[in-house]
């Protein structure tokens, strides 16, 4: 089995979706980033290079090009880079593309898969370091993908170009360099499904995207105090799969939400919410939340730091739930 | 290009016909219903969305905007359904989930409509970018009205659309007029000066004439197939005195196609609209002039078009409301 | 290739105010030579935009401004900033991320505002400062002053709607506003012609009657011409005006790019035709001062930036319990 970093293995499911569907095509440049995993991307010019076109800085437009593209039979991927961007294209996303197969009564859908990189990267500064996707799912008719694996990045993106609906993959960029093995060939990774990262009995710890390596780190450390951490990586946002997330609370009877996007309102609120209102008699103790604070993302590095709910944040949180 | 020829004259005057009964029964349903709300009728268009209509060829697509009701019609769509979906009914386009906004016909090619302004020329791009992907020869067309020139989104397709040469022909229908409340307010001196800043080829056709919008768009349409690239017509149209309406009314009466050899009878307020606006009236005493058709035999033509609309009406009065549940299906596609 | 590098002509202008031009374009050229050095070195948060190379449009544009003139600026901003006034310590500091930065350490390079020299911020977003820019000039307007406000942006930003909307708001309500696009040849990697349409940049602006041309921006006196036009124009409540200034950056879309999408008989060509060289030319042809006299000023650029940053960078970082101030006025 080869090792790809996560940047190899997204390009690798594109390039499977673009061998399996003639319809696929690419708008837009730097899908590997430009950082150093950027050359992954050179896989998919050199044998696709006539199926991909750098469009303009125009993401209203470049968005409903993809949709209204998608809408006639097209399969177009989209990439916006820096996740921010696609706030120029808001009224694409949500009213166009997430509205048109309900509001056509299934005569029409739009497959198109935009592509995002989102999160705090180190310097990005209040206005590059966004993470949408909770607001997105605050919208019915999107599919929300987070990969935090280069396994999982091949199979979702694999699956997201397959879907009959407007999906988002959305990823922190600060994962593109992971690397583990990935099967060469061709598979996909249904929606819905989370995984259980790791077995633990003391508390779940339920995360997405980036949260999910800091949870994992977290549960190294909380191990050597005798604490058992179970690590659930929900994968999509959107389906969601509350039951493996209630069946984890269940066994451990505590819950730790952890996500980059900002706690009120945000993904951390959400996952709470489901367990809650389905299983709260499991909850041995109340549940704690690891968000955003409610600050625009500050350029210094210690103010980054200082929002960012990273591992440190994920190990005090899993303390109070279990009251250590 | 040539004239058309008499049946094709015939045929666009027919769809025109349609398509003012149309709207003048969703005026009257909302009378009925109560159910004024917000319509954008179609109405004093019709010469150019008829046209438009016609040069669309079977795999072709258009998206409209919220004043899409003439298209929906022109494009062949089920009266009935389109009634329906007005309505919110079961039976509607939509199943009822749409309503005036959003009427859909995709057998026909007749894509989602935006509500949204600067919704349709930019889905029109895409649908272009896909059709030129599938190399089937079909090309897209885009409705809007100027208020979509206000947009940046339009901005940025018509750039998008003439670096990739998209085969796609924008038609604006441009009913812009000073003292009322203009619905654009661009600095350029011709809306067709933006689109030929960006290169596209622009072409100006009176939209209420019916020969010249058949002829015009036609002529277009080839273009758009031959060369692969863009092509924009502005359609002039002086407003339709109940373009805006709130509350449901015939602020121009029921339109009387004998009026036509008779237009020294018009008075009123509206007078000049009817008189020298309306496209129906227009086509009427050209095809008599030219010797395509006798009044009588137009008058026919009519009388045929109101008992569609009349049974159509009575088929979206008999579809029920659709069940509640069905508000939460369809979110997804499978 | 870069659209149509027609030169606008030898403009001239007075002789002390081309010297001090040169000097503010001497101390943007150095102030960005030692960021690209603490960058290299690491002391630099996130990705830098320098402007070396597009000093002439830089500051032959805010010359023609008062103080009390606004500007809105872009990624590429330091040279704006430094041209309307800004402190260089507090700006190196900023794009530091220090606590004695502009703004305190919160904004960095892209998002440097400094309201008391009517600056209203270099901007991460491509595009994001021209409405910024328009609403400012309908503020002035509302106060009943005949402030004018600069916009700058890229080539890159041409094809963004909100140009559109704003040239066109500008132009019904003729606003105080000066369009000016620093067209460096590319957006990121991708070369202007590959994305931009239409037979000619000003048509642009023409279509909304604004009065619209396209100069060489790599010569001070030129682009100092059309903005004294543009400018006194606007302020004479005539409306916007819109100045293409063809440019080029010296280096690459951030510190690290390493450009390989240019061509490399391009870059020299262009660099033959640096700003700095040009206007030196100009001063001491003229006799204004002596060759000896534009080296010091050079050397007085400099040992100004280079002796700044070792300060800045062993300047204290900000609190972390001074991150809830502000999100709040
Ligand atoms: C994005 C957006 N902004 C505002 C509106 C509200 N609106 C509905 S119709 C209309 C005027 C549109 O004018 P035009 O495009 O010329 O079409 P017309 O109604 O004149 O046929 C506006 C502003 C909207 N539907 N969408
Ligand atoms: C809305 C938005 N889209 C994309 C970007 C990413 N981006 C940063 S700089 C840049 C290119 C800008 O090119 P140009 O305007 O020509 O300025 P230059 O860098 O050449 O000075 C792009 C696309 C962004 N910052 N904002
Ligand atoms: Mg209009
Ligand atoms: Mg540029």
């Amino acid at each position: 089995m080869p090792q790809m970093n996560l940047a190899e293995a997204l390009i690798d499911g594109l390039i499977w979706s673009l061998r399996a569907d003639p319809r696929a095509t690419i708008i837009g440049r730097g899908i590997a980033g430009h950082g150093p995993e950027h050359a992954a991307e050179d896989r998919l010019k050199q044998e696709f290079g006539s199926r991909i076109i750098d469009p303009p800085t125009s993401e209203a437009a470049v968005a409903q090009l993809g949709t209204g593209a998608a809408m006639a039979g097209a399969r177009p991927f989209v990439h916006y880079g820096t996740a921010v961007f696609a706030y120029e294209a808001w009224n694409q996303f949500i009213n166009e593309a997430a509205n048109i197969h309900y509001m056509s009564n299934g005569q029409l859908s739009a497959p198109v898969t935009f592509h995002l990189f989102h999160g705090i990267r180190g310097g990005g500064g209040p206005q590059h370091s966004g993470s949408p996707y909770a607001m997105y799912a605050n919208n019915p008719g999107l599919e929300i993908v987070l990969p935090t694996s280069p396994r999982d990045a091949k199979g979702l993106m694999r699956s997201a170009m397959a879907s009959n609906n407007p999906t988002i993959v959305i990823q922190n960029a600060q994962l593109l360099g992971l690397t583990e093995d990935v099967p060469a060939e061709d598979y996909s990774i249904p929606f819905g499904k989370a995984v259980v990262k790791r077995d633990g009995r003391d508390v779940s710890v339920i995360a997405c995207s980036r949260s999910v390596i800091d949870a994992l780190e977290a549960a190294d450390i909380l191990e050597k105090e005798g604490l058992s951490v179970e690590v659930v990586d929900i994968r999509t946002l959107a389906p969601l799969d509350v039951d493996t997330i209630v069946a984890s609370v269940e066994k451990t009877g505590r819950m730790v939400a952890v996500d980059e996007t900002y706690e009120i309102c945000g993904v951390a609120s959400e996952l709470i919410a489901s367990v809650v209102t389905r299983a709260f008699s499991a909850l041995k103790t109340q549940p704690v939340r690891v968000g955003r604070p409610m600050t625009p993302v500050p350029f210094s590095p210690p103010l980054e730091a200082a929002v960012n709910p990273g591992t440190q944040k994920i190990v005090d949180a899993c303390r109070r739930a279990c009251k250590r | 290009m040539a004239k058309p020829s008499h049946a094709e004259r015939l045929e666009l005057f027919r769809r025109m016909l349609h398509m003012r009964r149309f709207e003048e029964m969703v005026i009257r349903l909302a009378q009925a219903y109560e159910y004024t709300g917000r319509q954008h009728l179609h109405i004093g268009h019709e010469a150019t969305g008829a046209a438009v209509a016609m040069a669309m060829r079977a795999g072709d697509k258009i998206h409209t905007t919220h004043r899409n009701h003439g298209y929906v019609i022109a494009c062949g769509a089920d009266p009935g359904r389109a009634f329906a979906e007005i309505m919110g009914r079961r039976d509607g386009l939509n199943g009822g989930k749409g309503g005036s906004w959003h009427l859909c016909d995709a057998e026909r090619g007749f894509q989602s409509t935006s509500a949204m302004v600067g919704g349709s020329i930019a889905l029109a791009a895409g649908a272009a970018f896909a059709l030129k992907l599938a190399g089937s020869g079909n090309i897209s067309f885009a409705h809007f009205g100027d208020g979509t020139l206000d947009e940046g989104v339009a901005y940025e397709s018509l750039n998008i659309a003439s670096i990739y040469e998209l085969p796609v022909l924008f038609v604006c229908e441009n009913n812009s007029k000073a003292g009322q409340r203009p619905s654009s307010m661009l600095a350029a001196a011709r809306l067709q000066d933006v689109p030929a800043a960006l290169q596209i080829h622009c072409e100006l056709v009176d939209g209420a004439d019916s020969d010249a919008a058949q002829i015009a768009f036609q002529k277009a349409a080839d273009r758009v197939r031959e060369t692969g690239k863009p092509v924009f017509i502005e359609a002039t149209l002086e407003r339709w005195p109940g373009s805006h309406q709130v509350k449901a009314a015939f602020p121009t009466g029921v339109t009387d196609l004998s009026l036509a050899l008779n237009l020294d009878k018009v008075e009123g307020k509206h007078a000049d609209w009817i008189k020298q606006s309306d496209p129906i009236l227009r086509a009427t005493r050209a095809l008599i002039k030219d010797g395509v058709s006798d009044l009588v035999g137009l008058l026919e033509m009519d009388a045929k078009v109101n008992l569609l609309m009349e049974d159509a009406r009575s088929f979206a009065e008999a579809s029920p409301f659709p069940d509640a549940s069905v508000a939460f299906t369809g979110v997804f596609a499978s | 290739m870069n659209k149509a590098l027609k030169n606008a002509g030898g403009a001239s202008v007075d002789g002390r105010l081309l010297l001090s031009m040169h000097r503010t374009m001497l101390r943007i050229r150095h102030f960005e030579e030692t960021i690209r050095r603490l960058a290299a070195s690491g002391a630099v948060p996130g990705l830098v935009h320098l402007c070396a190379g597009q000093e002439a449009t830089n500051v032959g544009i805010i010359a023609a401004l008062e103080d009390r003139d606004f500007i809105a600026s872009h990624h590429r901003g330091h040279g704006h900033c430094i041209a309307k006034g800004a402190p260089v310590e507090g700006l190196m500091a900023e794009i530091l991320g220090k606590a004695s930065g502009m703004c305190g350490g919160r904004s960095g390079s892209m998002h440097v505002i400094d309201m008391e020299r009517g600056n209203l911020g270099t901007n991460g977003i491509v595009g994001g400062g021209i409405p910024l820019a328009a609403g400012a000039a309908l503020a002035a307007r509302a106060r009943g002053s005949d402030d004018v406000c600069v916009c700058f942006f890229g080539d890159g930003a041409l094809n963004q709607g909100l140009l559109h909307e704003c040239m066109n708001m500008a132009a019904i309500w003729k606003l105080a506003v000066v369009f000016v696009c620093e067209n460096n040849g590319y957006g990121e990697f991708t070369a202007i012609d590959d994305v931009t349409a239409g037979p000619s940049l000003p048509g642009r602006g023409e279509v909304f009657g604004i009065p619209s041309e396209m100069i060489d921006g790599m010569d001070v006196q030129a682009v100092y011409a059309a903005a004294r036009k543009a400018v006194d124009y606007a302020r004479a409540g005539h409306g916007p005006s819109f100045i293409i200034c063809n440019t080029w950056r010296f280096g690459g879309h951030h510190v690290g790019d390493k450009q390989e999408y240019k061509d490399d008989e391009e870059t020299r060509a262009w660099r033959l035709r640096d700003p700095l060289l040009r206007s030196a030319k100009a001063l001491s042809a003229a006799g204004i001062v002596s060759e000896e006299a534009i080296a010091q000023m050079e050397q007085d650029a400099i040992s100004e930036m280079a002796a700044l940053a070792d300060g800045v960078r062993n300047g204290s970082e900000p609190a972390a319990q001074t991150l809830l101030e502000h999100v709040y006025g």
